[in-house]
């Protein structure tokens, strides 16, 4: 075989679709080539590079949870239309109260993005719908694995001493543009998530200025959550734990000494 | 929904949350208007949970739907203009035809290069012809082989290797030329050098 017959089907063999004869012939070619061998390397981490540039992105949940509800796939999500009447009756409701009594910290009748976006991540996890991307035990395996895939500052996930048990972490993608990185675990038997987002993303966040400085609790549907400021991060913790073990796990997080 | 229903429910769903990330990778590279790719893949997966019937459980799941939200990207970007088949693949391009060298920044360091280039990546990917842009992107999202990619777009193995070899080739002609306008080395991008 010629350099000019084995680059002609470079891509070919790169993509492993040459067929045994005719990888076999470049293979040996390669062997005794070393011009060929290193263009071939060249053209196949110049391939794997742009590829993997196409292929990078995250899922995101809010869009697979709209996705799945309103394809009336999702056994146990969807809403039965009864309730719809109802829950119209109560938004009116709230709408009212909250205009009677002024913005209140603790009101859920306002819908704050974050606040979806963590307990549409919360409720996936626990049915399953999401794995973590790392699941691991050790706070400390999920660290290295945090501080290696996000593409922000974050911090050791709360430990054993507040009573935390990590099961995992992974990286995604909140309403398709500001990345998340998520740590799930238990507290005192409870399912816990921690959704962490850079502290830069909070300017998409406007419903969670005004708070930065303060703990802010909120619910929603039966999920409780506190979320704050910590370190270099936004970070909103979910969970059906009462609201002071919450508080507890997001007072945690960003305390512990970097590993380095 | 209760007893067969939620069954086939659980079933699709179960095949369905892996695929999730490059089903979504792929809609929002795939359209002309990212806007749609919610509808996109709504409509590709009710369209796909309505037919789960017919799919052959022991079958490439992976395959099938990607051919529901593949046909839906058209459709959706057809509306918008009309589609741009690209020319006859009949007949593969000689993928060595570019006589130049390959700059040390390749070499070297192909993610830094590109790093330069992402936007425009995106930008060129909208260049390509639309049966070349989704065999690009099922081999590179998808991680397809040809024969999968061939039942996808349903067409001819040899029609697969000629849309993505020109695919290819357009689109690093397209970051070459971008890139030697701002100076950085655009023959590092060529396709092809002579031995």
């Amino acid at each position: 075989m010629t350099c000019t017959v084995a680059r002609h089907h470079a891509l070919t063999y790169i993509d492993g679709e040459a067929g045994p004869d005719l990888g076999r012939r470049i293979d040996d070619h390669l062997a005794i080539c070393p011009a060929c061998a290193g263009w071939f390397d060249r053209q196949g981490r110049l391939e794997r590079a742009i590829r993997d540039r196409l292929a990078a992105g995250d899922a995101t949940l809010a869009v697979w949870g709209r996705i799945l509800d309103r394809s009336v796939i999702r056994p146990r999500t969807a809403r039965p239309a009864r309730r719809l009447a109802l829950a119209g009756l109560l938004t009116a409701a709230a709408v009212l109260l909250v205009a009677l009594l002024g913005p209140w910290q603790g009101g859920s009748a306002r819908h704050p993005e974050l606040a979806h976006d963590a307990a549409e991540l919360h409720g996936r996890w626990l049915r399953g719908e999401v794995r973590p991307d790392f699941e691991s035990r050790s706070d400390l395996e999920v660290d290295r694995y945090l501080k290696a895939s996000v593409p922000f500052r974050v911090h050791c996930p709360p430990r054993t001493d507040v009573a935390f048990a990590v099961q995992g972490a992974g990286v995604c993608s909140l309403e398709g543009r500001h990345r998340a990185a998520y740590i799930v675990g238990r507290v005192d038997r409870e399912p816990v998530s921690i959704l962490v987002l850079d502290r830069s993303s909070l300017a998409a966040f406007p419903e969670e200025q005004p708070h930065q400085k303060q703990r802010r609790h909120r619910r929603e549907g039966r999920f409780r959550m506190v979320s704050g400021l910590a370190a270099d991060n936004v970070v909103v913790v979910t969970g059906t734990a009462p609201d002071e073990t919450l508080e507890r796990l997001l007072d945690a997080y960003g305390t512990y000494p970097d590993e380095g | 929904l209760t007893g067969r229903s939620a069954d086939k429910a659980e079933r699709f769903l179960d095949l369905l949350r892996p695929l999730q990330r490059p089903l979504e990778v792929y809609a929002r590279r795939m359209l002309r208007e990212p806007s749609l790719v919610e509808d996109v893949l709504q409509a590709a997966v009710m369209r796909a949970f309505a037919r789960f019937d017919r799919f052959a459980e022991g079958t490439d799941f992976r395959a099938w739907i990607f051919r529901f939200v593949t046909l839906e990207a058209f459709n959706r970007n057809r509306k918008r203009g009309p589609l741009s088949l690209g020319a006859d693949p009949a007949e593969p391009p000689d993928e060595s035809a570019d006589p130049q060298d390959w700059a040390a920044l390749v070499r070297d360091d192909p993610d830094g290069l590109l790093e330069h280039l992402d936007d425009h990546l995106v930008e060129a990917l909208g260049q390509l012809a639309a049966p070349e842009r989704a065999a690009l992107l099922l081999r590179a999202v998808g991680e397809f082989r040809y024969e999968e990619i061939h039942e996808i777009l349903g067409i001819p193995v040899g029609s697969v290797v000629g849309y993505l070899s020109r695919a290819r080739r357009k689109l690093r002609r397209s970051l070459a030329g971008y890139a030697a306008e701002r100076g950085l080395p655009a023959r590092s991008l060529s396709i092809g050098e002579a031995p």
